[in-house]
């Protein structure tokens, strides 16, 4: 039989025809190959040597095409995976370093394309982002400082054309299981996400991963998506998509408590989706979502467990549990509780994840009354200059966040600045407990354990030299499946002598557990 | 924006240039080499691995092409200063580019010597050592068999008619010779442009009327990129009009004037250089044409 395979209007230099058509006939089954433009004379030499096939009618001189004579179907399939598999390989080495340097460059390449990823200052944001929504195209809004009336304008665009704008200051999505931005390996499956939060979803995604779960989608909306000003527009459409996603039987909202209309209007939503949507609006609530039959989260952690359970069909309970054990955790927490000194009293908690600091704060704020902060919960908790100054008693820290990020890259590509803050405060004769995040995963550094891990060292050495044991409980946000691999991420903070709990709310509780039995 | 600055440039482009700016497309893009196209205009970019090609300029860029962002199908401005691709934001400096005659008309002093025997052994040699069963080298070695060069073998004698008597419709036969063979450029049609070149040169050193030569290779030229593709089809347009690759029109002199025949060796092993197969289809091309003009010589 001959078969024809034609590319249209296709150009390959020299060199690749010829191992083409040196490799084809080199196939077992291939009694004769041609490959060509597709020429008069190419097309009569086929016919001359039998390559003959009325389907060469449509060939002109600027196509390229393979004959073949084979013994079946299956041997041109073969040789059409050759083919195949030569082209690509050129292809490749053509695209390994390209990239699209404009918008309109990048939609001429592919008509198609229907998300775009926006890293750009953020003056220039909202005007490349209009330019994607005027094209059609979602858009992850991976830039800050866009203005909050820019935010507005461009979701309201967006809101009227069904698209996405996922930010400003969207740091984390997974579409389609593409993981885009600080994401996380985890598996596919049917729990999808509409976040308001980088590591609370990063945080929330990846304990399902580890709890045997998977993820449809993770659409983020931006940490303002929620504030009266912009109305929850993306938080509304993102839970629209997710109820309409045919793969998506859980849907799980993560926020910090928005304000009291649009959290009406959510909950409103949400109690209408016809799937079972769990809601961690971190620090809110409960009461008021369970009165719209929704399910409520205490932590980031308790909504992986309960999307999980629901993804299983089973039972949905509060998750304040210990990985380890209730008995085992209280065990520990006194062993350590023991080794402090009287006059080590306050817990010092260092985080690069925003998100991450926050709950560790709303869940210890009523054991700990006060905890000075860049991001307080109360206004009379905020730490002035917190980037130079000193700790002041109960301190947690955002280091994600602006004062600490100006001229640097965000601590989880670059952890050096928290690393410091740990060896300073771990001189701090007062400083009792040092918590830690630390997050792994794509964009990530790529070990954030090694330095966090040094410093440990460093600031325990130091005050065990002053004759004081210093506590320090981490938590690793990320899967097994991330390119700094949880397990290893988590061996090397326990070799430093950290207590690693597998979440940040058990870290929490373990420390609070710790505080009990303080003398 | 990217800015690129061409060192050299075709005396044809940028004459084209001075009279009027262009609004072009990308019409392919390799590695090393991007080809644009307009209504009237078929020119290439190409990198420092090239040798300079009528309608075309080369730049300083050790990155591919691809790298830039350029693709098919993306507009392209061109003026004597310079060739911007708005797409791919890629500006490319034409101001202070050498500017190349490449016209095989300009070349003064083209002789009959007697040494023209000994460059065409050379120019055999180097076939010989690099001819291959899919090319048309076995025209000159007879080592190999292949449908191309059986087919080309049996209309070879239409060239040469064509080339005698100058008739079109002789000239039309012999065009049909175009688009036979593997590569982008088909082998046949490197033939040809290697035939036209001596054919052009040729005649110029007999003294014959070089206005009669042009008028048959501009036929033949454009007739012979019917028959192809449009890449191959520019250059066999372009050698019709006299405008030879700049290695090419070095290598004519060398073949007819008193150079030394080393440099032939030299000159035909840069043009082997060119694709796969075309260099040594060139040359097989050149061999041919002299053995023809000169009596087989």
């Amino acid at each position: 039989m001959v078969k024809l395979e034609i590319r249209k209007n296709a150009y390959y230099d020299s060199v690749t025809l010829m191992l083409i058509s040196n490799e084809l006939k080199k196939l077992d089954g291939i009694q004769e190959a041609l490959v060509g433009m597709g020429t008069d004379l190419n097309c009569e030499i086929a016919h001359n040597i039998g390559l003959e096939t009325p389907e060469f009618k449509a060939v002109t001189s600027n196509d390229l095409f393979v004959a073949v004579k084979c013994e079946d179907e299956a041997t041109f399939e073969t040789a059409r995976n050759k083919l195949e598999s030569l082209l690509n390989k050129k292809s490749e080495a053509k695209e390994t370093d390209y990239y699209t340097p404009t918008l309109e460059g990048a939609i001429k390449i592919d008509p198609e394309l229907n998300l775009a990823i926006i890293s750009v200052p953020g003056k220039y944001a909202a005007e490349v982002t209009q330019s994607c929504l005027d094209r059609d195209i979602n858009v992850l809004l991976f830039s800050d400082n866009v203005t909050i009336e820019e935010e507005r304008s461009l979701k309201e665009c967006a809101d009227r054309k069904g698209l996405l704008v996922m930010g400003p200051d969207c740091g984390t999505a997974i579409i389609n299981h593409v993981p885009l931005a600080f994401a996380n390996v985890v598996k596919a499956g049917d729990i999808g996400i509409v976040a308001a939060s980088g590591t609370g979803t990063q945080e929330v995604s990846s304990l399902i991963d580890q709890l045997g779960g998977g993820i449809s989608q993770v659409i983020g909306t931006g940490g303002r998506d929620l504030k009266k000003e912009i109305g929850g527009l993306m938080m509304k459409l993102g839970l629209d998509a997710l109820v309409k996603d045919p793969q998506t039987k859980v849907i799980t909202l993560i926020s910090k408590p928005p304000a009291r209309e649009i959290a009406t209007e959510i909950l409103s939503l949400a109690a209408k989706a016809g799937k079972p949507v769990v809601i961690c609006f971190i620090g809110g609530d409960r009461t008021e979502i369970e009165a719209y039959g929704l399910v409520a989260a205490l932590s980031l952690e308790d909504a992986a467990h309960k999307a999980v359970a629901l993804s299983k069909g089973e039972t949905v309970r509060d998750y304040i549990e210990f990985s380890m054990g209730r008995v085992e955790a209280q065990e520990l927490a006194k062993e350590e509780a023991a080794k402090l000194t009287k006059g080590q009293i306050y817990v010092r908690g260092f985080y690069t994840g925003g998100t991450l600091c926050d709950e560790a704060m709303k869940l210890m704020l009523p054991k700990l009354g006060h905890i000075y902060s860049n991001i307080p919960l109360q206004p009379e908790d905020k730490l002035t200059d917190a980037r130079s100054g000193k700790s002041y008693q109960h301190t947690f820290l955002d280091f994600g966040d602006d004062e600490f990020t100006v001229g640097r890259p965000h601590p989880m590509i670059d952890p050096s600045l928290r690393a410091e803050r740990v060896i300073t405060d771990g001189k701090d004769s007062e400083c009792a407990i040092i918590m830690v995040d630390c997050v792994i995963g794509y964009g990530s550094h790529d070990n954030p354990a090694k330095e966090l891990s040094d410093s440990i060292r460093v600031a325990k050495v130091s005050a065990e030299a002053e004759g004081r044991h210093l506590l320090v409980v981490a938590s690793v946000c990320g899967t097994e499946g991330d390119p700094q691999s949880l397990s290893r991420t988590q061996r090397q903070l326990m070799d430093a002598g950290a207590v690693v709990l597998p979440s940040n709310a058990q870290a929490t509780r373990f420390v609070e557990l710790v505080l009990s039995n303080m003398r | 924006m990217k800015e690129l600055y061409a060192f050299e440039q075709c005396q044809m482009l940028h004459k084209v240039l001075l009279s009027e700016q262009k609004l072009l497309q990308v019409h392919s893009v390799f590695a090393w080499a991007v080809n644009l196209i307009g209504d009237d205009i078929f020119l290439s970019i190409l990198s420092g691995r090239h040798c300079l090609r009528p309608m075309s300029c080369i730049v300083h860029s050790d990155i591919p092409f691809t790298t830039y962002g350029v693709r098919e199908g993306f507009s392209v401005m061109m003026s004597v200063d310079m060739i911007y691709i708005p797409e791919a934001d890629l500006f490319i400096n034409l101001t202070n580019s050498r500017k190349c005659d490449l016209s095989l008309d300009t070349l003064e002093g083209l002789l009959i010597t007697r040494t023209l025997a000994i460059k065409v052994n050379i120019l055999k040699e180097l076939i010989k050592e690099k001819g291959c069963e899919n090319d048309l080298s076995t025209l000159i070695t007879g080592r190999y068999s292949n449908p191309f060069a059986d087919l080309v073998r049996k209309r070879l004698p239409l060239l040469q008619k064509a080339i005698k008597e100058g008739t079109l419709p002789a000239i039309e036969q012999a065009a049909s010779l175009a688009g036979c063979g593997i590569g982008l450029t088909p082998s046949s049609d490197d033939l040809l442009i290697g035939y036209m070149s001596v054919y052009l040169a040729d005649s110029k050193a007999k003294g014959k009327s070089s206005k009669e030569a042009y008028q048959i290779t501009a036929v033949l030229g454009r007739k012979a990129a019917e028959h192809t593709n449009t890449i191959s089809g520019a250059f066999l347009e372009q050698c019709g009009m006299g405008l030879l690759f700049s290695d090419m029109k070095k290598l004519m002199y060398a073949l007819y004037s008193d150079t030394e025949a080393e440099t032939v060796r030299h000159l035909g092993q840069r043009i082997q250089s060119i694709g796969s197969t075309s260099g040594t289809d060139m040359l097989t091309g050149i061999v041919l044409a002299i053995v023809n003009l000169n009596d087989g010589l």
